[in-house]
């Protein structure tokens, strides 16, 4: 036993010294850092940027979102720039801005084509947030009309008449509604969120460049002296020390991704993260000596690694969950 | 991709009053709007099917409405239906609550409209009757209701340009097959070629001239497992009636060209590389262009510095270019900085090939 362990602790030095190994650290942490920071449009978003172009019913329709029982966080911003980023960056799940003569047609009661809905395809809610920003900007509707059809109803105009109006409007509009439902909740299963792919990417990639350590040492990368010592020996021996090998070149990169995995928001926890990591480490080293077996020829080896890495890639990463999407 | 959730749609059952067509019609139109169609589904129960069905989990909604509904509202009385909901709910219901809230603010916008201009009207001279002035106006805020969605300017911002999701993956594909595919070419570059390429100086075959066809050689081979892989597209496209790629003179050339360039990348990998070496540092450039080039997630979605790491590799006007040639127009395809690359890169792998030893 004593022997294995002092295989392990050369083979971890002689890996340390590998400029390769500090090379897949660097790519390693890279790739993590940009995979978390990947952004999509995420179906809990329920951000929408709206730009009021400096228009007079600013105030009012904000007033009327804020009041509103509303599932959604509208967002004011100062240009329609700012709009098409966050939509097209996933940041928002869509957004409206208001046309820039949108007072003045307003004032002639065209509603035509009056709001520009940015929305992208993987928008889930833009239908209901368009209910709820048409919702809030009825009320403007409203008294235009009311305003304007006083020649159709009235023999005369009367000023005072129409302030009168306009104020018993706005009175009604705070009051109680005409038909209202009543929740009752009822007592069932539980419900549970359908996450669409639970997998957890950074895992993946951690996962990923642990097995590629093992698999390239594997392939011969480094292998020339412990070759000639492996020959030497018998066996069951060449097993063990082959394995203990294999093991040797994934640690240094299953520790350090273990230890960055921690420091994200991703974390399932420091006893998870390590049983995981460790069982990788231990059956991935296993199986990279068995499927390292396989190939003959080194080129084909490489192949079918190069394979393995872009599958584990697109698996990982759910591909077939956002291409359903 | 990381918190992503899935966002289905959620089954709604109404409970509508026996023989009451006309709250039932309306009940339809109700489901088929647009915005009440993208989160759920209706279906018609009993109270007793729907309550049941809720708390089994196979509804996620129940909305039962009052007998005279109709006839309380058409007659301005106050009316309360009932909403049955589990105690936990999900996003779907609480999209469904969002727009029946959104729905009863119309209606309340609408009411407040006629109850004022009913009481305004008491003793004033009016055109038409106190009683048709709510049809007047009831049939206006309708109207506009109704067109409540031409409010809107659609605008669609996709991730992936003007390429289809279909044509954004079909590309991917293509692009990661042929860098897996150079891994292969390593062959070229082993030990035990060197006393073949001694040999062939000898002969009179140049360093540089070995290096041009070890170029040539690789971009043959690449432009053969391309043109299989557009073959493949163009049948599939054709009989699945799906149309993302169509067979052409300028994804041909396009893809010839596209050969030519990855050709001439992996020259310059290997000889900076030598042997193993080069295989290694191929495949973990390959693993960071695929990523920030966007062919996994589109790079809208990568963080800045991703996205510049991206279109500063030679992944990215490889898929430009290859975009061009197979979904839109070669000649429009800005052919300024993929041959700037092309040329660096020739310069580069030419250049250590005739230092090399």
């Amino acid at each position: 036993m004593e022997k294995r362990i002092v295989w392990y602790q050369l083979f971890l030095k002689q890996n340390i010294k590998k400029p390769t190994t500090w090379i897949m650290f660097v790519l390693m942490l890279g790739l993590l850092w940009i995979v978390a920071n990947i952004h999509i449009p995420d179906g809990t978003n329920h951000t929408i940027m709206v730009c009021y172009q400096d228009s007079s019913y600013e105030k009012e329709i904000e007033n009327l979102l804020k009041n509103s029982k509303t599932e959604f966080e509208f967002v004011s911003v100062e240009n329609a720039d700012e709009v098409y980023s966050a939509v097209e960056k996933g940041r928002a799940e869509c957004g409206f801005v208001l046309s820039e003569d949108f007072d003045r047609q307003i004032e002639k009661g065209k509603w035509k084509e009056i709001v520009f809905c940015y929305t992208s395809p993987f928008g889930t809610k833009t239908e209901v947030a368009k209910e709820n920003f048409f919702a809030a900007m009825f009320p403007i509707y409203s008294k235009w009309l009311l305003t304007t059809t006083e020649g159709d109803i009235y023999k005369k105009t009367n000023a005072g008449r129409m302030e009168e109006l306009l104020e018993k409007h706005d009175a009604f509009l705070g009051g109680e509604l005409m038909l209202s439902f009543e929740e009752i909740r009822v007592d069932g299963t539980e419900v549970v969120e359908e996450k669409a792919n639970s997998i957890y990417p950074l895992q993946g990639l951690v996962e990923l460049f642990v097995l590629l350590a093992m698999l390239l040492a594997a392939g011969g990368y480094g292998q020339k002296e412990t070759a000639q010592i492996e020959s030497a020996l018998l066996i069951k021996e060449k097993i063990q020390f082959r394995y203990i090998y294999l093991l040797a070149s994934g640690t240094l990169t299953a520790v350090i991704g273990f230890v960055a995995i921690l420091f994200t928001t991703d974390s399932r926890g420091v006893l998870i993260e390590f049983i995981s990591i460790l069982g990788l480490l231990v059956v991935g080293a296993f199986g990279v000596m068995i499927f390292s077996k396989l190939f003959k020829n080194r080129l084909t080896y490489l192949s079918w690694v190069a394979t393995f890495v872009f599958g584990f890639l697109l698996l990982r990463f759910g591909v077939a969950g956002y291409i359903t999407h | 991709m990381m918190k992503t959730t899935v966002f289905p749609k959620i089954e709604v059952g109404v409970v509508v009053p026996e023989d009451n067509t006309i709250v039932e019609m309306i009940t339809n139109y109700i489901s088929s709007m647009e915005s009440v169609e993208s989160i759920c589904d209706f279906s018609y129960v009993s109270y007793e099917d729907g309550k049941r069905l809720l708390s089994e989990g196979d509804l996620q909604v129940v909305v039962v409405l009052p007998a005279n509904l109709y006839e309380d509202l058409n007659s301005w009385q106050s009316v309360q239906a009932t909403i049955l909901l589990p105690k936990e709910e999900v996003i779907g219901s609480r999209m469904f609550g969002q727009i029946l809230s959104s729905g009863l603010g119309l209606l309340q916008v609408a009411e407040a409209g006629i109850k004022s201009s009913y009481e305004v009207s008491v003793d004033q001279s009016l055109k038409m009757s106190r009683g048709e002035i709510g049809y007047f106006l009831g049939m206006k805020y309708v109207g506009q209701v109704l067109d409540r969605m031409d409010t809107y300017d659609e605008f669609v911002i996709s991730p992936t340009g003007t390429m289809t999701m279909v044509q954004f993956y079909y590309l991917g594909l293509m692009l990661c097959v042929c860098l897996i595919y150079g891994l292969n070419f390593n062959y070229l570059y082993e030990k035990k070629q060197r006393a073949l390429q001694a040999k062939l100086c000898i002969e009179g075959v140049g360093k540089v001239q070995q290096a041009l066809i070890r170029m040539i050689l690789m971009s043959v081979y690449v432009f053969v497992l391309e043109f299989i892989v557009y073959g493949i597209g163009c049948v599939v496209s054709e009989t699945l009636g799906l149309y993302f790629v169509n067979f052409s003179i300028d994804g041909v050339v396009g893809l010839l060209i596209l050969a030519l360039m990855m050709g001439v990348h992996f020259h310059m990998i290997y000889s900076i590389g030598r042997d193993k070496n080069g295989t290694l540092i191929l495949l973990i450039t390959s693993i960071l262009m695929v990523l920030c080039a966007g062919l996994i997630v589109p790079s809208a979605y990568l963080p800045e510095i991703a996205q510049f790491v991206g279109e500063v590799a030679p992944l990215y006007t490889w898929s430009l270019l290859a975009q061009g040639a197979l979904f839109e127009n070669l000649a429009a395809v800005e052919l300024g900085i993929p041959l700037i690359w092309l040329a660096v890169e020739l310069v580069i792998g030419v250049y250590v090939s005739w230092k090399s030893v």
